[in-house]
């Protein structure tokens, strides 16, 4: 198939074929798999496209394609070590409850495993143009 | 009696706390020690679409954690449950990978050997406790309740790895439910995602696949849909409004964790179960499970 291909098909992400492996990972697409495997269980030829799914969005990622969602959760796990900060409110909401307090967690020993693969580095990177 | 080490992950102390009230208040009656697990971090889940090394190693610094502390993990959660079973069933396949991790996880003082299973809260009633002990405990048959199940995808794609129910026609929770006393009733797509994980990234799509569920949960005639994945029962019961407000429709669906439907059939308040916590208030269907 080529670039030049003047009979074009329209895909379900509303792009065109033939894609360039820079429109896969410049696009919003790959970043619309909720990773729910269901194609890795349908497939017959055991293709196990959620894994490629994943590898495809780690290179989109080193691109600087993050969506500000998951740029923004993955910032807050490099920084306290979990997805989200909980606010106080919900903190007390615990105690209100009965439950006991929130385990605490050594955010410099995380972040020192996160820095060892350049996570820091990744969501520091943004998107070119 | 089962003894575990309690991983409760971020979302449920975020945003889901009456997940972790049912389930630790059904787990005292039910003889299932919780341990709560100290220093745990983030399972991985959500940043493994940004780097798989860096998921790779949240959750196995948890794995490792767990090991340290001598105890088996048991999560709430479909998505810390998947990524930490799959974490660790990939470092046991890849003996290269694992030198790799350990090797990081060796400049924090921790080590994987692989000692320590995760079992999410569902293998746990199934395995630990058993479905005829859960039987006698029902003292209070909700036998005037019509519900629908949803399991959830991390619990049971894929299917050749995590070996459990059948994705298409989920099986286990209705049998779960069945216990309750309450009908469960079936629709079509049972296994569909419930699209907490594309949320940030396209919240119109996500949402549509509430609307979704919700419709054929209604048109089944279910009158609360039950789940057993924080993630999911954010999507279904928080998000009900904005799902409501993108379709026009009211839907008024209460969206009750297991614990909870467990809990009332077991004659436990609905305070002590967090049910007051709903986003989509409960009330018709406390008004249909009442002792």
């Amino acid at each position: 198939m080529s670039r030049q291909n003047e009979e074009k098909i329209p895909c379900e992400g509303g792009r065109r074929f033939p894609w360039s492996l820079e429109d896969v990972l410049k696009g919003k697409e790959i970043w619309l798999c909720a990773s729910c495997f269901t194609c890795v269980d349908r497939c017959p030829r055991g293709v196990d496209f959620t894994y490629i799914s994943i590898a495809l969005r780690n290179l989109a990622a080193r691109e600087g394609n993050i969506p500000d969602a998951t740029r923004a959760v993955a910032s807050t796990v490099l920084e306290t070590g979990l997805a989200y900060k909980i606010p106080a409110s919900r903190l007390k909401m615990r105690e209100k409850q009965g439950l006991p307090p929130l385990p605490s967690v050594n955010a410099e020993q995380v972040k020192t495993l996160l820095e060892a693969v350049g996570l820091g580095e990744i969501l520091a990177k943004k998107p070119e143009g | 009696m089962a003894r575990y080490l309690l991983y409760l992950g971020c979302l449920i102390p975020y945003r889901e706390i009456s997940y972790e009230v049912s389930a630790r208040r059904i787990a005292r009656e039910l003889d299932i020690e919780l341990v709560d697990m100290p220093d745990f971090n983030c399972c991985g889940f959500p940043v493994d679409g940004v780097s798989h090394e860096a998921a790779l190693l949240l959750a196995a610094r948890n794995l490792a954690i767990a090991e340290r502390e001598g105890m088996d993990i048991m999560t709430l959660c479909n998505g810390c449950f998947a990524t930490l079973h799959h974490a660790a069933l990939e470092m046991e396949e890849d003996p290269e990978l694992r030198a790799w991790v350990n090797e990081q996880l060796a400049k924090v003082g921790l080590e994987f050997t692989g000692k320590v299973h995760v079992k999410h809260i569902v293998h746990v009633l199934l395995e630990d406790v058993g479905l005829e002990k859960l039987k006698e405990k029902v003292t209070n048959p909700l036998d005037k309740l019509v519900v629908a199940e949803h399991t959830g995808c991390h619990l049971m794609r894929p299917a050749k790895v995590m070996k459990f129910d059948d994705p298409d026609n989920p099986r286990v929770l209705k049998e779960l439910i069945a216990i309750t006393g309450a009908k469960c009733v079936d629709y079509p797509d049972e296994g569909q995602c419930c699209g907490g994980p594309i949320l940030g990234v396209d919240a119109k799509m996500a949402l549509g696949l509430v609307v979704d569920k919700l419709r054929r949960v209604r048109e089944a005639g279910a009158q609360a849909l039950i789940t057993v994945c924080p993630d999911c029962h954010f999507m279904y019961d928080f998000n009900q409004p904005l799902a409501e407000r993108q379709t026009g429709e009211k839907f008024g669906i209460p969206v009750l964790h297991y614990t909870q439907l467990l809990g009332l059939a077991m004659g436990i308040s609905p305070d002590e179960l967090g049910i007051g916590m709903l986003r989509v208030k409960a009330d018709k269907v406390l008004e249909l499970t009442k002792g």
